[in-house]
């Protein structure tokens, strides 16, 4: 029988990020949907990967640009519970997946070392965190309104150092599926 | 519930798409534990590559070194030429018992991983949701950062950092720590962690009685959200106290002895614990004492014993708390261990010692300071006459001088250095209050001893005078009331509206 922890309502309340994880696979790429809640603990974790045509006739951005779109949207649409947020790296997703591609009706997050050059466009909003895990922030449309839940939900998660490690295990997890 | 979020722009159906969701929390509970693995069994002797880590990949080609602590494998790869599947059950590798380290010669440990491991069909390997489960927990590391998911009250020292990941990381331990070291915390802390990686549900605490307080405080204090039933008091109330959903059942070794009857169903042998700890070990000494028995026969998955003295007399007091040191299955017997070569092995794979010598450097300093005052004017004119008088006096009683009569005198000296009993007058309490409101501004609490426990020279007047600082006051006590008390005041999550504790050392302190 599980036994609830003291303070499960509170995490309840504050609901769970969602980081979303692509890698390029020999043959295509791979992602994952990985949602914790405010403890940093796992509670859904969805993946797919995607083959991508071999031809010199598409353009690797453009390739790159389809599959992010195609295994975001798959990803999305299965996940079983709605995220408060969504995490994402610059590195992986380019500002136009959500700007363009992709609407969603939740904040999303590009997450990027503090030193990195990041492109991005004017929809998006920038920050920079101020913890010890330096980072920039792309915000698209907005980040979460002062006193929100998804305010909330995201400075427990900046105190918590939870803003890039749950990628580390959304990788481990791919690995094991695709191993 | 799932709503209606998302909109892909020129939405085309992906053709290729898995989906996979394990992570309901009560499924995670009931699935979490890890036991069997996937690895490739090895059809010749060639030097094996074994490693445990959080992937296979990076167990390739890692060292042995890190299977000193298996029970963090995720994954135990057998790397060799056959590609055949396997699976292994974990609790089956007693390398507690027979460590393997890097010390150990490859085909030593080739051997003894292979007649050890109990191989598997390879229909018996972990599902795939299962080992996601366990791999997408937190990292220990994480939960034990102070910027962590995880408060921690207290910032643990490295060497408790060590311990901690040392016991998270075994099935059984002896931890045998200084007095002081902290193995409590230590173990709460483990503890936390395991049951927040989702591999701990049920844990047994069996403490001295005169202890439940104060590990019942411990518990809430450094794992707050942990639901804790002690189990105390009558009967009627303890067939409660055992079935309540909790992660933590807190109990002493009396009311273990009463409960654990002859009947299998008898609340401590009714499930299978994941884990047993048993403070103050050494109360299991002796192998045939009734209490020793049923602590060994508890059915556990996890056995951790914390002890500063698990050698007091003999040998066989240390084979005894050996005895309890190991996983127990349901109607298994626990395994006799005899003082000897063998015995010295085990414990020697078993055992986590620090001494405070050893860990000295990682300790706060502790700082002595004497600050000389020169006493206030009125101080010291009252001080000046009473000496004069006080040496006349001496001088008068001649040869009937005594001893007492001069300590007497020293005696009313060094209360005229605390007050003036003219004016009151005090330049320590001056300095004091000074330093007390220095320390309060910056969040402290102070503890001040005291000879003299009167309103006029001692803690009374202090308290008098520091009344706006919410003083709390102790005289002499016994030690373990003294001992609480402390606890009480000097613990921050206590949450007392007092910021220093006067204590009185008069009598017998």
């Amino acid at each position: 029988m599980s036994i609830p922890f003291r303070d499960d309502e509170e995490l309840e309340e504050l609901g769970a990020a969602a980081y979303l994880k692509i890698e390029i696979e020999a043959s295509g790429y791979r992602g994952a949907l990985f949602l914790i809640n405010g403890r940093g603990e796992p509670m859904e974790y969805t993946y797919t990967r995607i083959e991508i045509p071999n031809t010199f006739l598409w353009r690797k951005a453009d390739i790159h640009r389809y599959a992010t779109r195609k295994i975001a949207a798959s990803l999305f649409s299965l996940c079983p519970e709605t995220p408060k947020l969504i995490f994402c790296l610059a590195e992986e997703a380019g500002s136009e997946l959500f700007c363009q591609d992709i609407s969603v009706s939740i904040p999303v997050c590009r997450v990027a070392p503090a030193t990195s050059p990041v492109s991005f466009t004017s929809n998006e909003v920038r920050e920079e965190t101020n913890t010890s895990e330096r980072k920039q922030l792309f915000w698209f449309p907005a980040p979460p309104a002062e006193g929100s839940i998804e305010y909330s939900l995201f400075q427990r998660i900046i105190s918590s150092g939870l803003l890039s490690e749950p990628f580390e295990r959304a990788e481990i997890g791919l690995r094991e599926v695709y191993k | 519930m799932k709503t209606n979020w998302l909109q892909e722009n020129n939405a085309e159906k992906a053709s290729k798409v898995r989906w996979l969701g394990i992570f309901n929390r009560r499924l995670l509970l009931e699935e979490h534990e890890l036991k069997y693995l996937t690895i490739h069994k090895p059809q010749c002797h060639e030097p094996l590559s074994l490693a445990t880590g959080r992937s296979a990949e990076a167990a390739t080609n890692l060292p042995i070194a890190p299977l000193d602590y298996p029970c963090d494998a995720l994954f135990i790869s057998a790397m060799a030429t056959s590609k055949e599947q396997g699976a292994v059950f974990l609790a089956d590798v007693p390398v507690s018992e027979e460590p393997l380290s890097k010390d150990s010669a490859p085909s030593a440990v080739e051997d003894q991983l292979w007649e050890k491991l109990k191989l598997k069909s390879g229909t018996q390997e972990i599902p795939l949701a299962r080992r996601l489960a366990y791999l997408l927990q937190p990292p220990k590391e994480l939960l034990l950062s102070p910027e962590g998911p995880l408060d921690w009250a207290r910032t643990p020292f490295p060497y408790q950092v060590e311990g901690i990941k040392i016991l998270v990381s075994r099935d059984a331990l002896l931890l045998a720590d200084d007095m002081g070291l902290g193995k409590t915390m230590q173990a709460i802390a483990a503890m936390r962690m395991l049951v927040h990686q989702r591999r701990l549900d049920h844990a047994l605490i069996v403490v001295p009685a005169g202890l439940i307080i104060q590990w019942r405080k411990e518990l809430r204090f450094l794992a707050p959200e942990l639901r804790i039933s002690t189990v105390h008091g009558p009967s009627e109330e303890r067939a409660y106290q055992w079935t309540v959903p909790a992660h933590v059942f807190l109990t002493s070794y009396e009311t273990l002895r009463g409960d654990f009857t002859v009947n299998p169903r008898s609340p401590p042998r009714r499930r299978t614990w994941d884990l047993v700890i048993l403070d103050e070990a050494q109360k299991i000494k002796n192998k045939d004492a009734d209490i020793s028995q049923k602590c060994k026969r508890l059915p556990r998955r996890r056995a951790w014993a914390l002890t500063g003295t698990p050698l007091e007399n003999s040998p066989d007091d240390l084979a005894s708390i050996l005895e309890f040191t190991k996983p127990l299955g349901q109607g298994e017997e626990p395994t006799r261990i005899v003082p000897g070569p063998r015995m010295q092995e085990i414990h020697r794979g078993l055992q986590l010692r620090r001494k405070k010598v050893d860990v000295l450097r990682e300790l706060p300093p502790k700082t002595v300071s004497i600050v000389l005052l020169p006493l206030a004017e009125k101080q010291r004119e009252t001080y000046n006459r009473a000496e004069k008088e006080g040496i006349i006096q001496l001088k008068e009683k001649g040869a009937l001088i005594r001893i007492e009569n001069v300590l007497e005198l020293i005696l009313r000296l060094k209360q005229i250095c605390n007050f003036c009993p003219r004016t009151s007058e005090s330049s320590k309490l001056d300095d004091m209050e000074a330093r007390l409101s220095t320390l309060i501004s910056e969040g402290h609490r102070a503890i001040v001893f005291s000879q003299f426990v009167d309103d006029r020279y001692g803690i009374l007047a202090i308290m008098r005078r520091l009344k706006y600082l919410k003083p709390l006051f102790s005289q002499v006590l016994s030690m373990h009331k003294r001992r609480t008390r402390l606890f009480i005041c000097l613990n921050p999550a206590q949450n007392i509206n007092s910021y220093y504790f006067l204590y009185a050392l008069a009598g017998k302190g």
